[in-house]
């Protein structure tokens, strides 16, 4: 069922047995786990079905590090949480992204991918995504050739795209009609209340944006709320645990990690078609799935770098003949005249070596339209050491419950850009190793300094901070999510990574939140 | 930029009538390389930058003996895939350099610094 909490009694004292704060990708798929058992569920959401202002001005926090998205852009607070403007980016992390690399301060999970396998096939279906494979093997479902690239230096691995799945949508009726599951709406949680050792969570606080409180009390407690709530929510609970829940080491909110995304290069193409044809789009049983490029294992063993990877993009010409004629033939198959019709006849008529490629690519060759490529380049999606200096932290300022504001400080390393480097090289030298094209870097690639450009983003992706470790003063985490120290308390999200690979983390977050799952069943039956 | 396409020489005729046999035929060889590019521009201003990067290789003799090999009679097309056998053996052993960003093989990097002396 799904109640608003501003309906119950002041002071309303809710009991479950199970308790999922946050319903994004990670809340919504245990909730699910749950759903039909004998286990009471309660899924807290501070917001509504819907998007609120109000609510999503809780988010707020300022940037002190390299310049990122608003921290009330990069994230949503409603039912379904970041999956409500999710892109539908999807894969596994890489085996070597699960090891130790004496080379990466700090890596290392405590789980390696075989662990994680058996959840992100189960994940697929979850996400709205096909097939669980993302190798070369994807080559031969497309009926395609597999590029001869040396898989030492760079790999392929796919993309696959969820249509995107809105989860706060595709789940709402199954979570509705669910007996066990009750999901509260309008319920911030304000307060992680401990006993007197901070070993075991007693109750959350609630309160609505009106000021009507109340509190939650269960057998166990899931963390759900994204990357950078979930390390601010340990902190705000500091009465018993001055520094913050599961923080006694100093690692809650530290350690955040991000995906530059950035253009690393510019392709020089023998032939621009042939080489967009392959690493373009292709579709299996109507899945999308794209080509990428990473640095190869056995690379990044040698150069001591990082896991990068990086989509060909392209830049079309907007003036091209191709644009044109479509712009034309699109407006004529509407029954319309097109806007501007002489000057689109002009453009097609003096680039008619574009509109004729175009014209028999389509017509006989039956694949898609590439109009007039301008640039081709490389863009990366490249994995951030984690970096204890790059952190979540309270901010002085409150919100409108009082609450301190979180504070993002987004740094990147040496060993980031020196990994983005190497993989921009390497993939020039298998380029023209094939004759492909050339490859040129990027000016900003080539200098020492820390300089990323002026372009420099992430990908709205909120990873690392209350990472994964058995070692109590590595991680804040254990291998099955639980906060160490304590026994009841759990937390779920790209938040427990402890390295983040170069791959987009919602099937990752969706796996780990299966299994964590899986280990929950096993504690409450 | 790339040393596969083919274009018309641009050496002017009357250096080779002032070479002796062995001369003529170095000539005629930096000729047919220099003739490999399909455009000047780009590959006289990576061989500049090559040879700033790389001042102990501005040795034109050097540079030619390393490139197209003992003086000898060599046909464009020989030429052009002996060096794009070249360029392909430099890429799979990680002999490049990075000119201008440009990630280029080593011979090829050359031909443009050789071009850039004549």
């Amino acid at each position: 069922m799904i109640v608003d909490f501003p309906t119950f009694e002041e002071g309303a004292e809710i009991e479950t047995d199970l308790c999922v704060v946050g319903a994004g990708a990670a809340g919504i798929t245990i909730a699910r786990e749950f759903a039909g058992s004998g286990i009471s569920i309660c899924l807290v959401e501070s917001g509504g079905l819907d998007f609120e202002p109000e609510t999503q001005a809780l988010y707020e926090g300022e940037n002190l590090g390299l310049p990122y998205f608003d921290l009330d852009v990069s994230r949503l607070r409603f039912f379904g949480g970041t999956t409500n403007h999710w892109s539908g980016w999807s894969g596994p992390l890489n085996e070597i992204d699960f090891q130790v690399r004496p080379w990466v301060p700090h890596s290392g999970w405590p789980i390696t991918k075989r662990d994680l396998d058996p959840y992100y096939e189960r994940a697929q279906p979850v996400c709205g995504l096909g097939p669980y494979v993302y190798d070369e093997r994807v080559w031969s479902l497309l009926k395609m050739k597999a590029p001869a690239l040396d898989p030492e230096r760079v790999a392929v691995r796919f993309w696959q795209f969820s249509p995107p799945l809105n989860f706060g949508e595709a789940y709402r009726s199954e979570l509705r009609k669910a007996d066990n599951v009750r999901v509260l709406l309008h319920a911030n949680v304000t307060n992680i209340q401990t006993n007197e050792t901070a070993s075991t969570v007693a109750y959350l606080d609630l309160r609505t944006l009106e000021g009507k409180t109340g509190r939650i009390t269960a057998k166990v407690f899931v963390v759900a709320c994204g990357g950078i709530e979930n390390a601010r929510l340990l902190l705000l609970s500091d009465r018993v645990e001055p520094m913050g829940l599961g923080n006694r080491h100093d690692l809650v909110g530290r350690f955040f990690m991000e995906h530059p995304s950035i253009r690393c290069g510019v392709i020089a193409a023998r032939d621009p078609y042939d080489l967009l044809d392959t690493y373009g789009k292709h579709w299996y049983k109507r899945v999308p799935f794209l080509p990428g490029l990473c640095t190869g294992d056995a690379t990044q063993v040698r150069e001591q770098v990082l896991n990068s990877g990086s989509k060909i993009f392209y830049e079309a010409d907007p003036d091209s003949g191709t644009n044109a004629a479509k712009k034309i033939l699109n407006k004529l198959a509407k029954g319309k005249m097109p806007d501007d019709l002489g000057d689109k006849i002009w453009k097609v008529m003096t680039d008619l070596d574009d509109v004729a490629v175009n014209a028999y690519r389509r017509f006989v060759e039956g694949k898609g339209t590439i109009a007039a490529p301008k640039l081709i380049y490389l863009d990366s999606n490249s994995e951030q050491a984690p970096n204890p200096d790059s952190r979540v932290m309270l901010s002085e300022k409150r919100d409108a419950l009082g609450l301190n504001r979180a504070n993002l400080d987004w740094r990147l390393s040496a060993l980031d850009k020196r990994s983005l480097r190497v993989m921009t090289e390497k993939i020039g030298m298998e380029f023209g190793r094939l004759n492909l094209g050339r490859v040129r870097l990027e000016d900003w690639l080539l200098e020492e300094g820390m300089d990323w450009g002026p372009d420099l983003i992430g990908g709205h992706h909120h990873m690392g901070t209350t990472r994964m470790s058995d070692d109590p003063r590595q991680g804040v985490v254990d291998r099955h999510c639980r906060v160490n120290g304590m026994e009841n308390l759990y937390i779920a999200g790209s938040s427990v990574f402890p390295t983040c690979g170069y791959m987009n983390p919602t099937l990752t977050i969706v796996a780990l939140a299966l299994r964590l799952a899986d280990h929950l069943k096993t504690r409450f039956a | 930029m790339a040393i596969s396409v083919v274009l018309s020489s641009w050496l002017p005729k009357r250096s080779l009538a002032a070479c002796g046999p062995r001369r003529a035929a170095w000539a005629e060889a930096e000729r047919c390389l220099v003739s490999l590019f399909s455009d000047l521009e780009a590959p006289l201003a990576v061989g500049r930058r090559y040879l700033e990067l790389y001042p102990d290789e501005a040795d034109r003799a050097r540079l030619r003996a390393g490139l197209i090999g003992p003086a000898r009679p060599l046909d464009r097309e020989a030429l052009r895939a002996r060096l794009a056998r070249r360029c392909g053996q430099d890429f799979r052993d990680g002999n490049t350099v990075i000119v201008d960003g440009w990630v280029l093989a080593r011979t090829e990097a050359r031909a443009c610094a050789l071009a850039a002396l004549l």
